[in-house]
């Protein structure tokens, strides 16, 4: 799986960099991350809940990042596992001065096995860019939140004397990451000159079957585990 | 005269099964169990660095998780290769992995625990450090490959397995008129049968008995395999119940690893275990079908004469060699390759070959299905090429029906057929001449339509046993079947085959009703039981009632000659002359049949013994074993008509019709049943089916989401008709019929797309035909524009 894009956030080079190595902002701006600390140098310790179509279940990863290049570029190894499988992959970001915004370039590759590659695998690349995407719009909301609380912060400290707490920022819900799955499976489906005609209808649908299918997932679990209780034992 | 034998009686198993009251491993309640789960290896090849379960282990509710050290530590042994033809390198196959993993799916820790949700839930806290190891895919790509599948295997080959004169094939070919060269790939297929694979066992501790219920094809064969190879419990302190079974299609054959975990871990907690597969589970661990690369040619003359077919094929055995694995490319593949035709030279060679994938083997029609497509692919280019209609080049080198039984130069010797009868009713139920008309007029209008031929060949009843063994095979593969008849007058037939779908306690139950004259209610079949059943072979290669079933008639031979001596001694009258009514099972002497004996009768005065001829034994029970002379060699004429929507690449049967000969028919709604339900699985592996793997190693179809199973909405009922010449060898003249469909319908239909993508000059493509495939060459053929 092949992972690639750019990502332009309305923030000087610094600020984003930061943002980028602090454990606290990605965790909270990862659909799914339940855990992120830092173990060691440039070693990061992970506990990732993910659901790609059916498959759905915790990762325990391990991230290390190399080549670190402040505040222009790093290396990143990730190595993860799980009920699901596995997942290992190495990826590069680098960040570009725009003037007052900066561009992010970012490829990867990952390798994934087990249940996760044998049956999800054609949402996985769609789930991938979700994942990415909704989590660099968290990033960026963060750190315009954390641009916003530091403006106000430099003039409240003049008159308080105290800082204020960072303004909390949504991390998407699961409905909402499977929106962006669906959004990238029409990406990845329609071309496109056809797809604004096709995109609305197409999202609604794919939507409404995501969500129809956690439904039915519920109670087909539901029934499946009351017949388990009566057959035997 | 036959009572019941021919008619289309509905089968008297089916009831219990549409309400629910089939009998399946999976819902056998037995007291105190635990719950069997096993965790499999996400990679597809890789060293197991350490396994850590002291998690799993203190879950409440775990009773025990073992590996495959543990395994290997109470001295269980690999699982056996069971067709070894010389030269083979059988690698070992532990029944869980010791040191390395070589698929995705092989298992590595097994949990037993109080429920099967701790026994999951377990799973998850298993820590296994793999290091993984560069993967070998592609059965090919495999000799090539410097990384080993097994150490003790170079280049990855397990077996060669040539046959047929290489040089004097490659001079006919050299200088022939025309030879046509493909490069074909049989796509890797993954069975599904209905039910999953599951197994249970109770050890009884005070008899030091085993009993082990399992979703087998041979009850018999298993118990035998645990006895002497895997689990090492002394066969006559061993029972296999195969209860009901949902379909197996070959994939239940196999002696699988758990199968030993199981009884191994009942045996090591003291409490009966059981295990049933999940679906996924299935998809990774069930043995696969098919998987084929071949390069082939036919040499033909100028008027469409064969000459010579030479053909090389490379076949992917998977990681591990399942029990029959190699048979089906050598033995089942290679012998088949003469079809129906007199080509004169033929000459076949298969490398069986290791990879990290699951392993594959036998599945409905096994071997043949492959060999077919070969063949009836290359006639149809060559038609193709040559200008020819599909059935005038066909017509053209059948072995014509008075040179039966045939020798071909492939080993195997055809017992009977008429291929030009065959074909004429397929044309005629076809509409052939019509339909090809259509066609014409269709093509005109712009529409992509292919009409598809196939005549194919199948091997089945396997088999004399002399001949199997010779090849390779670890046991002969006669059958056995006892009648047992009981004081009333009712009647248990014990067979050695098993019926998991094909509707044994029907058509068996219509053979003992005719060969005693009973009703079939006075009938009860019993099969699957090796603690009730005498030793038999099972149930695959379409040899249950030409084997088996001719087992039965002997055994009823011998009671009837029985009877008849009874009858004879208390009426008085010379055994010559009497009769044996087979529609009443009345006996009398010629002439009166006023003072007959009913079967009755004669059953109860066996228990009374007192009226016996002097010196009989007091038993009406017979058993007879049962080794065919030879194969049987069903032959069908199939014909497809498709359309192809030139926009979508879409595939749509139109119409499809075969023509089987089966030989004779016991219950021709059985058989037609089984020829349908053959061709729904050829049309899957010819149109959506394929197991894919991608260059890791990961199974990447590993759900009924991602295999694209058949479904009746892209269907057509068959329109299907027979054409019957007995097998002169056996004493119902029957054939087989489990495998037909299957074996025809894949290229049928292969054919038939091709046949509607000519006019844009694609020559071929291989299976499965999806949309997006027949999409995509359509746009290239068009020179990348729609």
């Amino acid at each position: 799986m092949k992972l690639e894009g750019t990502y332009t956030f309305e923030a000087p080079r610094e600020v984003v960099w930061e943002a980028l190595l602090d454990p606290n902002v990605l965790a909270s701006v990862m659909p799914g991350c339940e855990r992120l600390e830092q173990v060691g140098d440039n070693e990061y310790k992970g506990a990732l809940k993910i659901r790609v179509g059916p498959v759905q279940g915790a990762f325990e990863g391990l991230v290390n990042l190399s080549d670190i290049n402040t505040p222009e570029s790093y290396r990143m190894q990730v190595d993860g596992k799980g009920a699901p499988g596995f997942m290992k992959g190495v990826g590069e970001v680098r960040l570009e001065d725009q003037g007052a915004s900066t561009l992010m370039r970012y490829s990867g590759e990952a390798q994934v096995g087990g249940r996760i590659a044998s049956v999800g695998q054609r949402l996985l690349d769609s789930s991938a860019k979700a994942l990415t995407r909704q989590s660099l719009d968290g990033l960026h909301e963060q750190i315009k939140a954390r641009l916003q609380a530091n403006a106000t912060h430099h003039a409240e400290e003049a008159l308080l004397g105290e800082p204020s707490p960072p303004s909390p920022v949504a991390v998407p819900s699961q409905t909402e990451f499977a929106l962006g799955v669906a959004k990238h499976l029409v990406d990845d489906l329609v071309p496109a000159p056809q797809r604004p005609k096709l995109v609305a209808g197409a999202l609604v649908f794919l939507a409404s079957l995501v969500v129809l299918n956690w439904w039915m997932n519920a109670i087909a679990r539901k029934v499946a585990r009351e017949v388990w209780e009566r057959r035997d034992y | 005269m036959a009572k019941d034998v021919g008619k289309a009686i509905k089968r008297v198993e089916d009831p219990r099964f549409i309400q629910g009251r089939g009998k399946y491993v999976a819902n056998l309640k037995l007291p105190d169990l635990v719950h069997v789960a096993i965790l499999r290896s996400p990679h597809a090849h890789a060293k197991i660095k350490s396994i850590n379960a002291e998690a799993a282990k203190a879950l409440p509710g775990v009773v025990g998780v073992f590996t495959g050290e543990d395994l290997k530590a109470s001295g269980v042994g690999d699982l056996p290769c069971g067709f070894n033809p010389p030269g083979i390198k059988v690698p070992g196959r532990p029944s869980l992995a010791v040191g390395k993993v070589r698929h995705v799916g092989d298992g590595v820790v097994a949990v037993a625990a109080e429920s099967p949700y701790i026994a999951y839930d377990a799973l998850g806290l298993i820590e296994v450090d793999y290091e993984p190891l560069p993967a070998v895919v592609g059965a090919k790509a495999a000799m090539e490959s410097s990384t080993l599948v097994h150490d003790d295997l170079p280049n990855n080959l397990s077996f060669t397995w040539p046959l047929g004169d290489k040089e004097a094939c490659e001079k006919a070919i050299a200088e022939a008129d025309h030879v046509v060269e493909l490069d074909l790939i049989n796509q890797r297929l993954i069975p599904n049968a209905m039910e999953p694979r599951a197994c249970a066992a109770q050890w009884d501790a005070s008899m030091e008995e085993m009993t082990i219920w399992t979703t087998s094809q041979n009850p018999h064969i298993i118990r035998m395999l645990l006895s002497v190879a895997t689990l090492r419990i002394p066969e006559n302190k061993l029972r296999v119940i195969s209860p009901d079974v949902g379909g197996g299609f070959g994939s239940k054959i196999f002696h699988y690893p758990e199968e030993v975990i199981v009884p191994w871990i009942a045996q090591q907690v003291g409490r009966p275990a059981k295990w049933v597969s999940t679906r996924t589970e299935a998809m990774q661990s069930d043995a696969h079908g098919r998987a084929h690369v071949t390069h082939c040619k036919l040499a033909l003359k100028k008027d469409g004469t064969f000459t010579a077919l030479l053909v090389e094929t490379w076949a992917d055995m998977g990681a591990y060699l399942s029990l029959f694995a190699p048979m089906i490319p050598s033995a089942l593949y290679i012998t088949l390759l003469a079809g129906l035709y007199k080509t004169p030279i033929i000459y076949g060679i298969t490398y069986g070959t290791m990879t990290n994938t699951v392993p594959v083997d036998a599945y409905r029609g096994a071997g043949r299905p492959e060999a077919s497509y070969v063949l009836e692919r290359l006639i149809d280019v060559a038609a193709q090429e040559l200008g020819m209609d599909p059935i005038e080049i066909r017509r053209k080198n059948f072995i014509p029906a008075n040179e039966f039984p045939y020798q071909t130069p492939v080993a195997l010797m055809y017992d009977s057929g008429n291929y030009e009868q065959l074909f004429d009713a397929a044309e005629k139920l076809a509409g052939y001449k019509a339909m090809r008309q259509a066609q014409a007029q269709a093509r005109q209008a712009g529409k992509l339509v292919g009409v598809g031929v196939s005549g194919c060949i199948e091997v089945s009843g396997p088999a004399p046993s002399k001949a199997v063994v010779g090849l390779g095979a670890g046991v002969g593969l006669w059958e056995s079947g006892a009648i047992r008849v009981h004081p009333s007058g009712k009647v248990t037939v014990l067979t050695g085959s098993h019926t998991h779908g094909q509707g044994h306690e029907t058509t068996f139950a219509q053979i003992v009703a005719d060969e005693l004259g009973l009703p079939m209610e006075d009938i009860e079949i019993v099969h699957g039981d090796t603690g009730r059943t005498p030793f038999g072979l099972g149930t695959y290669g379409s040899r249950s009632t030409s084997v088996g079933g001719s087992a039965l008639v002997r055994s009823a031979e011998k009671i009837r000659a029985k009877l008849i001596k009874i009858a004879a001694h208390q009426l008085e009258a010379a055994e010559e002359d009497m009769v044996y009514d087979r529609e009443t099972a009345k006996i009398y002497v010629k002439g009166s049949p006023d003072k007959a004996k009913a079967f009755a009768e004669l059953a109860y005065a066996v228990v009374t013994a007192d009226n016996l001829p002097e010196g009989m034994e007091p038993s009406l029970e017979e058993t007879a074993f049962y080794d065919p002379s030879n194969f049987t060699f069903p032959n069908s004429a199939h014909i497809a008509q498709v359309e192809v929507d030139r926009d979508t690449g879409e595939v749509t049967i139109q119409r499809y019709v075969a023509v089987d000969d089966v030989g004779k028919v016991i219950n021709p709604m059985i058989v037609e049943g089984q020829i349908q339900g053959g061709i729904v699985q050829g049309v899957g592996q010819a149109l959506w089916e394929h197991g894919v793997y991608n260059e890791d190693g990961q199974l990447l179809s590993g759900s009924l989401m991602d295999y694209a199973m058949p479904r009746a909405d892209r269907l057509v009922t068959a329109e299907v008709g027979r054409v019957e010449t007995p097998s002169p060898h056996n004493p119902l003249g029957v054939k087989g019929a489990g495998e037909m469909g299957t074996i025809a319908a894949t290229v049928t239909v292969a054919n038939a797309v091709m046949d509607a993508l000519a006019p844009l000059g694609i020559k071929h493509l291989d299976m499965p035909l999806t949309a997006e495939k027949i999409y995509h060459a359509i746009k290239s053929a068009n020179g990348g524009g729609n």
